[in-house]
């Protein structure tokens, strides 16, 4: 049973336990700040948990080697009290004294805070949205997600049960796109490649092709990308697909090979979507909540766009996917940072009492 | 103590979570929000159009024909899950240029099925067509001479106090384009209104632009009462026009429960409601390979286009018994390029007529008197006698019927149902 | 070693060879889109000046053309594309670098363009929301405007289709079928519609269409006058004459029988 001093008001709220939210947690925690951790799902870890990913790029670092140690302390920890199954429906105040309103399943609660920081993360784009990949109406057309799930269970099948022979990663799927979401998901092209290559590791014989419009893998990912054409013989097609069609037995996959300069039209047993980051309900809840803006594609708009963390409101600290996509590790260090303005704050506070 | 504002929601398969009952509208909006914002082509400006439309009228510019009650309209959805009105009395026929030369099947299906559901139409010979032969197929036109063609059109069929219901795709997307450009255009719209003015017309803009396919949609639970023959073993393929759901996305009709919203809802949804089986094929969303001058300077990138990418997937992976479409060009291409294909060795081959020819022929009517298939040259006798019709009796009917007409006999013509509305007179304009 | 006389003979034979591509067609010479290149490389340069500001200057093209991220989305729904060698996604990158060098419009015009279907398949997908079906229907009448050989040999064949449009509102009418010389790969079928084509027109159950063979339906007088009236003051007559001067002649002689001033 953990010893929490529930009466304190220098308390930070920290919304959202995926990398960020927990890297805030951990750090302020390890200062000696007390934390109201709240999640509105049942476990903590955020997108990494949830969608069970496999591992993370670029060295396939298993996942649970970067979030278990943040999960355990966060849960472990006497300064920080864990809110599973709740998000907030209210908040009034100032920076250095909120009143928030909880939602848990012991009923609201009423909450003093002095300082919050929003790390409510993103959702994998529906692509029941764009009827043209066939996603949720033709069987064995599965998002990034999906795959990853099954990388981790070490079983990758069809919805009909069968092991796929040849496979289709679509890329920039909601995204890049002015009809769906017209902006780049950052870490897709990356992901695709790694799970392309565990792919290949866990079933030998499956011929996997990547049709993209362009290969962002950042930075040090990039040898990823390399790898994946020296070492495990995947294959590069450039062209956005057109269609994605069931036959009844294959899907078959429409686009323009436009290196080449042809059409392509090509059976595969399995097309796995790269379906991109997109502000998800919890950060649109969250803003109405807090009063906070959002950019006109729905993300969080910090006050000026090169610096996360400062929503522009006193006391409120944005990190994270909810302010635009990036990778697990550059959500963690957002954490830390504005995990840092929250600490600074609550710095002069102590300093002024 | 739980308190009574709150609802379970289900975040994924094993997942719930408890939220306010206000949040939960945000969770299920999801599906039907998200497909509003989904803007392919011009969504977004489309609707912008629609808005300033309406700021042109509130402040006198122009007048819009509106689809008002007398119209019996009905509601469907589009792309962008706006609500658009469609009138099903009252109609102003938008004729095709194409259908009425050589497939008058058609146009005379079409008249007869408003006949027997009663419906009051004006066929006028007061209508030039869209022309916009000449805008796609040879570019012998300009955006303000299309533009004051369609509004001259809009005029008269506002005079007659009727709606104007358009026939063929290609008009239909030009009329999109064309009302685009006069809403947006402040330059397009002076120069129109100066021609139209020198005619004694001026500027009405219809405020929805009505594709008859549409119309058969609205109408299909109506068509089906009246069903005579049993096309239960019947399959039917569907060739969406490109005009009609490509060109200008956001305005064609979708609905939610016809093929789950992916696709237009017209044509396949009279197949469903007419009790005919509905089949898919791998090149749906092909064009038929009509191409304007195509068809008739470059013949055998049509024929060959229209053969190998349409109508043999259509028969090899489906085994329809009949292709329908919804548009001039498309029957056309689709009909007449079976010929030289079946005179090569080829076997594949099946019948292409529109969606209003095939409801009039499940309502009873005549094969060759009404839906005049003796212009169709892709073989329609397997699919008459699966419905049932006899059709060597009709055609012996027919050559009689003919032999009455060579000798001066005139033809028992499909009369519209006495009109409700009267014209308006004595209009005048702002100016 | 060549004499003054065998030189000066291959010089006349180059110079007559000239003559002879002047309008482009350069049969057995240089493959593909090289002979498209060489002549907009020859082409009056003001004429090709003019083109590219036209294009840009059009109503529609502000709403047509956006960046262009070459992912291939449109020509991958372009059916030409199947047939031919003709992208929707080149033609909106040489729109694209037209800015910098507009002989790549000129170019296109020559042959390119009128593979089109106007389908608009790639205006449908394109995430940018381009439109390349749109962008070749603008250079289709600026080519028709100026007269340009490609657009002469693209119309003429089916000039009779034309006027009759611009005449009458309508196109292909009945009396097309009267015999099967214009439409024989339909069929044999239609050798024994066009024998009873009359009949089987006076029998249709339509009462503006029956017995109308010259026209789709029977349109008014005034309304083919008025139609006229449109495109002789949008100017329509004057786009035409360089490309369809006979049919041009025809329409004004036709207008003016109508009594449109």
């Amino acid at each position: 049973m953990k010893n929490l001093n529930k009466e304190s008001n220098d308390k930070v709220l920290v919304i959202g336990s995926g990398p960020a939210g927990l890297r805030a947690a951990m750090d302020l925690a390890e200062l000696g700040i007390h934390v109201l951790l709240v999640e509105k799902r049942g476990e903590l870890g955020g997108a990494p948990i949830r969608w069970k990913y496999h591992s993370l790029a670029p060295d396939f670092t298993p996942t649970e080697q970067v979030l278990g140690p943040m999960i355990e302390f966060c849960e472990k920890s006497d300064l920080i009290e864990v809110k599973r199954n709740s998000t907030v429906a209210e908040c009034i105040g100032e920076a250095g004294n909120f009143t928030v309103t909880l939602n848990t399943p012991d009923g609201r609660e009423r909450k003093n805070v002095a300082a919050i920081i929003v790390a409510t993360g993103f959702e994998h784009f529906d692509a029941r949205v764009d009827p043209r990949y066939s996603y949720g109406r033709a069987p064995n057309v599965i998002g990034i997600n999906e795959l990853e799930v099954m990388l981790s269970q070490g079983k990758v099948t069809g919805h009909d049960g069968k092991v796929p022979r040849r496979v289709a990663f679509i890329f920039c799927v909601g995204s890049r796109d002015r009809s769906t979401n017209p902006w780049c998901c950052t870490v897709c092209c990356g992901v695709s490649i790694k799970q392309a290559i565990e792919l290949k590791q866990l079933l030998k014989d499956v011929q996997i092709y990547m049709i993209y419009m362009d290969i962002r893998t950042i930075g040090l990912w990039e040898k990823l990308y390399w790898d994946s054409m020296e070492k495990y013989n995947i294959n590069y097609i450039r062209g956005r697909v057109g269609e994605v069609y069931y036959t009844g037995e294959k899907l078959l996959v429409k686009g323009e090979d436009t290196l080449v300069r042809g059409p392509f039209e090509v059976l595969f047993d399995m097309v796995v979507l790269a379906v991109g980051i997109e502000p998800g309900e919890g950060t649109r809840q969250i803003s109405k909540v807090l009063g906070l803006n959002v950019n006109e594609y729905g993300f969080l708009a910090p006050k000026i766009p090169n610096v996360h963390f400062d929503s522009g409101k006193d006391g409120i600290y944005l990190a994270g996917t909810c302010v635009a996509p990036m990778s697990v590790e550059e959500s963690i260090a957002e954490g830390s940072a504005a995990a840092m303005q929250a600490a600074k704050l609550m710095n002069r506070i102590k300093v002024r009492a | 103590m739980m308190p009574s504002e709150n609802s379970f929601v289900q975040l994924g398969e094993n997942e719930q979570v408890e939220i306010p009952k206000e949040d939960v509208k945000l969770f299920e909006k999801l599906s039907t929000d998200r497909r509003a914002k989904l803007a392919m082509g011009t969504t977004e400006d489309y609707l912008r159009m629609l808005e300033k439309m309406k700021e042109l009228e509130k402040k006198g510019e122009i007048i819009v024909h509106h689809v008002e009650e007398d119209y019996k309209p009905q509601v469907v959805k589009t792309l962008s899950n706006r609500e658009k009105k469609i009138p099903t009395e009252e109609l102003w026929q938008h004729k095709s240029c194409g259908q009425c030369g050589h497939i008058p099947g058609y146009i005379s299906a079409l008249y007869w099925i408003m006949s027997e559901l009663s419906i009051p139409f004006v066929d006028d010979t007061n209508q030039t067509s869209c022309t916009a032969w000449n805008y796609y197929g040879s570019g012998t036109s300009n955006s303000v001479a299309l533009s004051a063609v369609f509004l001259r059109n809009m005029h008269v069929a506002w005079e007659k106090n009727a709606y104007p219901l358009i026939h063929c795709g290609t008009s239909y997307g030009d009329y999109k384009e064309c009302r685009f450009l006069v809403v947006m255009s402040e330059d397009i719209r002076l120069k129109v209104r100066s021609i139209l003015n020198k005619i004694g017309r001026d500027i009405v803009i219809p405020e929805e632009l009505v594709h008859y396919s549409e119309w058969l949609h609205v109408v299909r639970e109506r068509i089906a009462e009246r069903r005579k023959l049993d096309l239960s073993q019947v399959k039917a393929a569907v060739h969406p026009a490109c005009h009609t759901y490509k060109l200008m996305a956001e305005d064609y009709t979708y609905d939610e429960k016809i093929l789950d919203g992916a696709r237009p809802a017209p044509t396949s949804s009279i197949i469903l409601a007419l009790g005919a089986k509905l089949v898919d094929y791998s090149t749906w969303y092909d064009c038929c390979g009509f191409g304007f001058r195509h068809i008739l300077t470059e013949r055998e990138i049509s024929r060959s286009f229209a053969y190998f990418r349409k109508i043999r997937p259509v028969v090899k992976e489906t085994g329809a018994d009949v292709l329908l479409t919804h548009d001039t060009g498309c029957v056309t291409t689709l009909d007449k390029s079976q010929i030289v294909a079946l005179a090569h060795g080829y076997k594949e081959t099946v019948p292409v007529i529109s969606d209003s020819q095939f409801a009039a022929l499940a309502m009873g009517a005549h094969p060759f008197k009404v839906c005049q298939l003796q212009w169709h040259l892709a073989d329609w006798k397997p699919l008459l006698s699966k419905i049932g019709i006899d059709w060597q009796n009709a055609e012996k009917e027919y050559k009689e019927y003919i032999e009455a007409i060579k000798k001066g006999m005139k033809p028992s013509f499909i009369r519209s149902a006495p009109r409700k509305l009267q014209p308006r007179v004595n209009v005048s304009f702002a100016g | 070693m060549e004499s003054a006389f065998s030189m000066s003979i291959s010089k006349k034979v180059s110079r007559m060879l000239q003559r002879l591509n002047k309008d482009g067609w350069h049969y057995g010479g240089l493959p593909g889109l090289q002979w498209e290149a060489e002549n907009a490389r020859n082409a009056d340069r003001e004429l090709i000046q003019e083109i590219a500001k036209e294009l840009r200057e059009d109503v529609r093209f502000e709403e047509f053309y956006h960046a262009c991220i070459n992912c291939g989305n449109c020509t991958s729904k372009c059916p030409p594309f199947r047939l031919v060698d003709f992208e929707p996604r080149i033609v909106v990158q040489k729109v694209m670098h037209s800015k910098d060098e507009p002989e790549l419009l000129y170019q296109m015009m020559d042959q390119y363009i009128w593979s089109c279907f106007q389908c608009y398949s790639c205006w449908e997908v394109c995430p940018a929301h381009n439109n390349p079906g749109g962008l070749v229907a603008i250079l289709k009448e600026i080519a028709v405007k100026h007269g340009l050989n490609s657009a002469k040999k693209a119309l003429e064949p089916y000039s009779k289709i034309v006027y009759k449009i611009m005449t009458t509102g309508t196109q292909i009418t009945p009396d097309m079928h009267t015999t099967i010389a214009l439409f024989k790969d339909w069929g044999p079928h239609k050798a024994e519609l066009a024998k009873n084509i009359r009949a089987e027109r006076a029998a249709v159950p339509v009462e503006t269409m029956a017995g109308v063979m010259d026209k789709s339906w029977r349109v008014d007088e005034e309304t083919m006058k008025e139609l006229m009236f449109i495109e002789k003051e949008a100017g329509v007559f004057d786009a035409v004459e360089k490309t369809l001067k006979d049919v041009t002649d025809m329409v004004r002689d036709t207008a003016k029988e109508a009594g449109v001033e």
